[in-house]
């Protein structure tokens, strides 16, 4: 009788957890409604402020992002449309309206980034991210290692089979696609988390030669210019331009991360 | 009659004096400066005119005006007229200057030095006597407003003047520029003017002019008022410089150069609170919308007028903020702009043209058209919007579809704008962010499992390898998996227990020790068993139910059915007793 009880309550608890998981999600839903439908209206900025204050909760939809990036790109505000667009790319890069939206927004910036600098590691990086988000990545590099080990097992355990020269050859092109894809996840991680994205959102910065005013100005930015975050320092961030052959210092309130 | 000696020493003085008189000039030369002012007493609102009159024969002179802290100048202005006479030439500068008086009493008008080829001349100083605001407040004097007025110019015969009427204005206010040309007689040759260049301010390209007459000092004047419409296009100081009136000398006069002094103008900014869709109208203006008609058709043109109406700079004002019509496809046609000058101001009105198309059937309402400008009068910004205005669409009169047409030539696409794709709908759940899972440690953790998986299929080949090569070895170890089969399969099967047991237990004692049992006499296999550290209580056992499956196969009249299975039974659980010993 006692387990019985326990059990039912156990039970109990899981539904509403569940109940209460739905109605927070049909409130969050809601919310996302008004801002279309203030989309719709025209009333860009009062739907861009409902979807920042569902993201600023901590929510996370590549939709969600979508539509904040409108919101702002109607508003002509360059910089938070790109950030927002990048960041809905991470969780649905094959979108093509995400593609297609970046694409006209990066138009209207005006500073002109040479990316003839970027290495190899950098351009399969950003290859890569517009085709699979950082899980898929990760799932499918581990996947492509269980294939290539579980290959190898059969290669071995084969003999003289004839279809061990088959294996080989089927060996030879996992291992290349698994080399290619840890290239591309670690340096998917080494940006994230080592030298995230971020993108300038201020109208035009100064870029100093060192964390503070004091310093001589060595360049400009403006809105909507993205950026490699290398270092953050007494409200001062350290970036760098594509190349990084341009860098320098800013305040951190003008430069956003694309992965908060 | 004869003139004594005291008349004749009389005579000969006066003529000597009067000749001395004639002669000797040095020391005591007419000046050729000198300083008026139009009255000696006046109220503290009131003005005086100092006119200082320079006659040259050469460059002209310089002015330099004593400090007078005790007036402030509201205007200045020079004029100068030039003569021949038996052949010399001479000019004659005047200098006027209005003064409004600081203080009350006694004020004086220190001498005034000209420099003249660098001969210093003074004037005389100039006494003025100042009361204070009579209690009928008479308005300060000036050019009166009624056409006469009691300057003293009983001296010129031409002078101009210069002034604006809003010295301080804002950003894009309107200041007006007022020169005047006074001219006692006619017979002038028409002047010619040249204007300054307003560096700093917008004008209207046509100045107005009017032509009046003026009393002053009881002298008619002809006056040629011009009028020029300023807008200043930034802030701080600006001067309008000079202007220049030029008569060229005729039959009947001598001609004349006449100009004015610069004008200093502080232009204020606008203030900073402007809201966000101002563009820098400045004025007062009203707006009106209206369409051609209230009922259309879908696909059928209909025009929205908005027309722009006010006081300021229509000419270069902004458009309206145009609202977002999706249901319409608008089209603007050219603004049509009329100015006028009216009662000391520019006014205007502009007229939009707007053609609209409807792309469907309905009720729509055009939006209020709004406009913002900043009202110098009032010193704040104003928004002024038309009324929404309702147009019923009617879906268009029904036709015939045209004929599908096989093999028509196809057209190009033709992109016409660009806009960025729709926002998304709102998905089923919105969720936290999560954490990637690359940030979890278990994902790592499962990267280790295939290299378990390589160490395990190596250990296991090497296994298989040695076990290969140790036959006898394999044999025995498999020896326990083996019997386990047989038992499973005697038991599934319709076979003779007794035999199956008997059958069992001497496979597993070959595999196990790797020779053959079967046929072994009693004492042989006990002896090899001992040889293999078995019990002796396991050995007993082992030749019971070797005895036991004879018994049963061979011994007179068969036993029921259940011995045999429990023989079976017995021999399974000796097999497993034996695996353990021979495994310790």
């Amino acid at each position: 009788m006692k387990r019985v009880l326990t059990f039912s309550l156990v039970c109990l608890l899981i539904i509403m957890g569940q109940a209460l998981a739905l109605a927070q999600s049909s409130v969050v839903t809601d919310l996302m409604k008004d801002g279309n439908q203030l989309y719709e209206a025209g009333q860009f900025d009062e739907a861009a402020a409902v979807y920042q204050s569902l993201v600023d909760a901590g929510l996370e939809d590549g939709a969600l992002f979508f539509n904040l990036g409108n919101a702002y790109f109607k508003q002509e505000d360059w910089g938070q449309a790109i950030l927002n667009y990048r960041r809905a790319q991470r969780l649905m890069p094959r979108d093509p309206d995400v593609r297609a939206n970046l694409a006209l927004v990066r138009l209207q910036t005006i500073d002109q980034i040479d990316t003839q600098g970027e290495g190899l590691l950098s351009r399969l990086t950003n290859l890569a991210q517009q085709w699979l988000t950082l899980n898929e990545m990760a799932v499918a590099t581990l996947a492509l290692w269980f294939v290539l080990i579980i290959l190898l097992i059969i290669f071995w355990r084969l003999g003289q089979s004839s279809l061990k020269q088959g294996v080989f050859y089927l060996l030879i092109i996992v291992a290349i696609l698994l080399v290619g894809g840890l290239f591309s996840l670690g340096g998917r991680l080494y940006v994230e988390n080592v030298r995230p994205d971020g993108v300038i959102v201020a109208e035009e910065i100064e870029v100093m030669s060192g964390p503070g005013s004091q310093y001589i100005v060595e360049f400009s930015l403006h809105n909507g210019t993205e950026v490699s975050i290398l270092e953050e320092r007494s409200n001062w961030t350290r970036m760098a331009l594509t190349g990084g052959q341009l860098q320098g210092w800013v305040p951190a309130s003008v430069v956003e991360a694309v992965v908060k | 009659m004869k003139m004594n000696d005291f008349s004749k020493v009389r005579y000969i003085s006066l003529v000597l004096i009067i000749l001395l008189l004639l002669f000797v000039q040095p020391g005591y030369a007419q000046s050729p400066v000198a300083a008026t002012v139009d009255r000696t007493s006046l109220a503290s609102n009131e003005l005086v005119t100092l006119t200082v009159t320079v006659d040259v024969e050469a460059a002209s002179p310089r002015v330099t005006l004593p400090v007078m802290d005790k007036f402030t100048t509201i205007t200045s202005s020079r004029s100068s007229q030039m003569s021949i006479v038996n052949g010399n030439i001479s000019t004659r500068y005047v200098y006027r200057y209005l003064l409004r008086p600081l203080e009350t009493g006694q004020l004086t008008i220190d001498p005034i030095e000209v420099d003249i080829d660098g001969q210093i001349y003074k004037t005389d100083p100039i006494a003025i006597e100042v009361s204070d605001i009579t209690a009928s407040g008479q308005s300060p004097s000036g050019p009166s407003q009624q056409g006469s007025d009691d300057r003293d110019l009983s001296d010129q015969s031409f002078f101009v003047e210069a002034e604006v009427d809003n010295p301080n204005p804002y950003l894009g206010e309107q200041v007006i520029y007022t020169h005047r040309l006074y001219t006692a007689f006619t017979g002038f040759s028409e002047p010619n003017y040249d204007l300054p260049r307003f560096t700093g301010f917008w004008t209207n390209d046509e100045p107005i002019v009017t032509q009046r007459h003026h009393q002053i000092s009881g002298r008619r004047f002809s006056v040629r008022e011009v009028k020029i419409v300023l807008f200043p296009t930034r802030t701080g100081k600006l001067t309008i410089d000079e202007t220049v009136v030029t008569s060229r000398s005729s039959l009947f006069n001598d001609g004349f150069v006449l100009q004015t002094d610069p004008i200093e103008i502080e232009v204020k900014p606008l203030p900073d609170d402007a809201p966000p869709d101002f563009e820098g109208a400045v004025g007062l203006f009203t707006i009106d919308a209206e369409v051609s008609k209230d009922r259309a058709e879908v696909e059928k043109l209909i025009t929205l007028l908005v027309t722009l109406t006010g006081q300021g700079n229509i000419s270069t004002a902004p458009d309206p903020v145009w609202p977002d019509m999706p249901e319409w496809r608008v089209f603007d046609a050219q603004a049509t702009t009329l100015t006028d000058f009216r009662d000391s101001h520019l006014i205007g009105r502009r007229v939009y043209e707007r053609l609209m198309v409807p792309g469907s059937a309905g009720t729509f309402t055009v939006p209020p058209i709004t406009y913002t400008y900043f009202d110098p009068d009032a010193g704040e910004y104003r928004t002024i919007g038309t009324d929404p205005i309702e147009v019923t669409v009617e879906p268009g009169a029904g036709e015939a579809p045209p004929p599908v047409v096989i093999g028509a030539n196809k057209e190009e696409i033709e992109r016409l704008g660009t806009d960025i794709r729709h926002i998304k709908p709102v998905p089923p759940v919105l969720t936290l962010a999560g954490t990637p899972l690359t940030a979890q440690t278990e994902y790592w953790l499962i990267w280790g499992v295939p290299i378990l998986l390589l160490v395990a299929n190596f250990a296991w080949s090497r296994r298989q390898t040695y076990l290969k090569r140790n036959r006898g070895l394999a044999r025995s170890m498999r020896a326990y998996k083996r019997a386990k089969k047989l038992f499973a399969q005697a038991r599934s099967s319709t076979q003779d227990p007794y035999i199956a047991a008997g059958q069992i237990l001497n496979t597993y004692l070959s595999d196990k020790l790797n020779q053959p049992v079967m046929g072994l006499t009693q004492d042989a296999l006990t002896k090899l068993l001992k040889s293999k550290n078995i019990k002796a209580d396991l050995i007993e056992r082992v030749h019971d139910c070797l005895m036991g499956s004879d018994m049963g196969r061979f011994g007179p009249g068969s036993s029921a059915p259940n011995h045999g299975q429990r023989l079976l039974d017995q021999t399974e659980t000796l097999v497993a007793d034996l695996e353990e010993t021979f495994k310790s």
